[in-house]
């Protein structure tokens, strides 16, 4: 059964304190529609409310019950143990990254911290994010968070961290 | 500038330790697309990783620039609520808050809100009767997509700030 899509609003106060409401909607209709609709209930919702409106956002879930995904995790593997992947994009000085949790020992270089970046799996991730992926009627690339195309690898590399990670 | 879409896999491994990470694609694709996409994506961080990842979801920024009468009070409290109940064809209830409810719409003498208000009556007419878009009426559901069908009580409650319904 799918999850209702999420739309959320963030208020804050003449303190500075924030709060959320969240509303749920059904699936099946296109994105412009649930834009359509959170931009007409965000008016709604101020009408009533003294607070700042500052956020309004939709958050859908993707289906990934027909991807084959694993199900039983490796024995070996921990989520802080990340593949931490850097990127130039197409705006110079501006970069976009991405930690991986749960990389595989076997991916990393003898005796270096560097990844294998001729490993098929690697290479495959690395291409994804230079060269986008194929969707039916166009392309979907992968950009940093103000929408900058990634073009190319700066590094790949092995990285501590605590489980949360950006 | 628009701001990318977040795209947020999540993830388990053998200690039943969990973690994110967050990749970032433009705006422009249909829902189709992303789909598509973003289960390809998933195929080949699964590659790469010894975890498993046990969902994906992706956040897209609605623009709210064009909302009018959206300054906010200096007597804002976004811990005075108004707090709504409704029920849904199955009978469940939903409940949604909205802070920093404006005083003046409370009864005198009373913390019921005035349903006979045209913004209170407006908002609970977005969860029994939907909103008209392009593409057809949303009605508001519950998290099971039950649809919302009547409203059960409007009142003003005082919480403490924090994530609303």
């Amino acid at each position: 059964m799918a999850l209702a899509i999420t739309l959320r609003f963030d208020t804050v106060d003449d303190k500075g304190k924030v709060s959320s409401t969240k509303l749920r909607l059904p699936n099946g209709f296109a994105l412009a529609d649930y834009v359509e609709f959170a931009q007409a209930s965000a008016q709604l919702f101020t009408n009533i409310s003294q607070g700042v409106l500052t956020k309004v956002g939709l958050s859908f879930n993707v289906d990934l019950s027909g991807a084959g995904l694993k199900t039983v995790a490796s024995a070996v593997t921990g989520v802080a143990r990340k593949l931490w992947l850097r990127f130039n994009t197409a705006v110079t000085g501006f970069q976009a990254q991405t930690l991986i949790p749960g990389i595989r020992e076997t991916q990393v270089g003898a005796g270096s911290g560097d990844i294998n970046q001729a490993d098929t799996d690697v290479a495959a991730v690395i291409s994804m994010f230079e060269d986008g992926l194929a969707v039916t009627g166009g392309t979907m690339t992968f950009t940093n968070d103000r929408e900058h195309d990634i073009t190319a690898i700066v590094s790949g590399t092995e990285r501590f961290l605590k489980r949360k990670s950006a | 500038m628009a701001k990318a879409i977040e795209v947020t896999p999540t993830w388990r491994d053998q200690a039943n330790k969990t973690s994110t990470n967050t990749l970032y694609v433009p705006n422009g694709l249909t829902l189709a697309q992303m789909q598509e996409g973003l289960v390809a994506a998933a195929v080949l961080l699964d590659e790469v990783s010894g975890a498993v990842m046990e969902g994906m979801g992706y956040n897209v920024d609605v623009d709210i620039s064009a909302l009018t009468g959206n300054g906010g009070t200096s007597t804002a409290d976004v811990e005075d609520i108004g707090a709504f109940q409704f029920r849904t064809a199955d009978g469940r209830p939903v409940n949604v808050n909205v802070p920093a409810i404006i005083d003046t719409l409370s009864i005198a003498g009373s913390d019921a809100l005035d349903q006979a208000d045209t913004d209170i009556a407006a908002f609970i007419s977005m969860f029994e009767d939907g909103l008209a878009t392009t593409g057809g009426t949303i009605q508001p559901t519950d998290v099971d997509e039950d649809d919302i069908v009547s409203v059960i009580y409007a009142r003003e409650e005082v919480r403490n700030s924090g994530s609303r319904g």
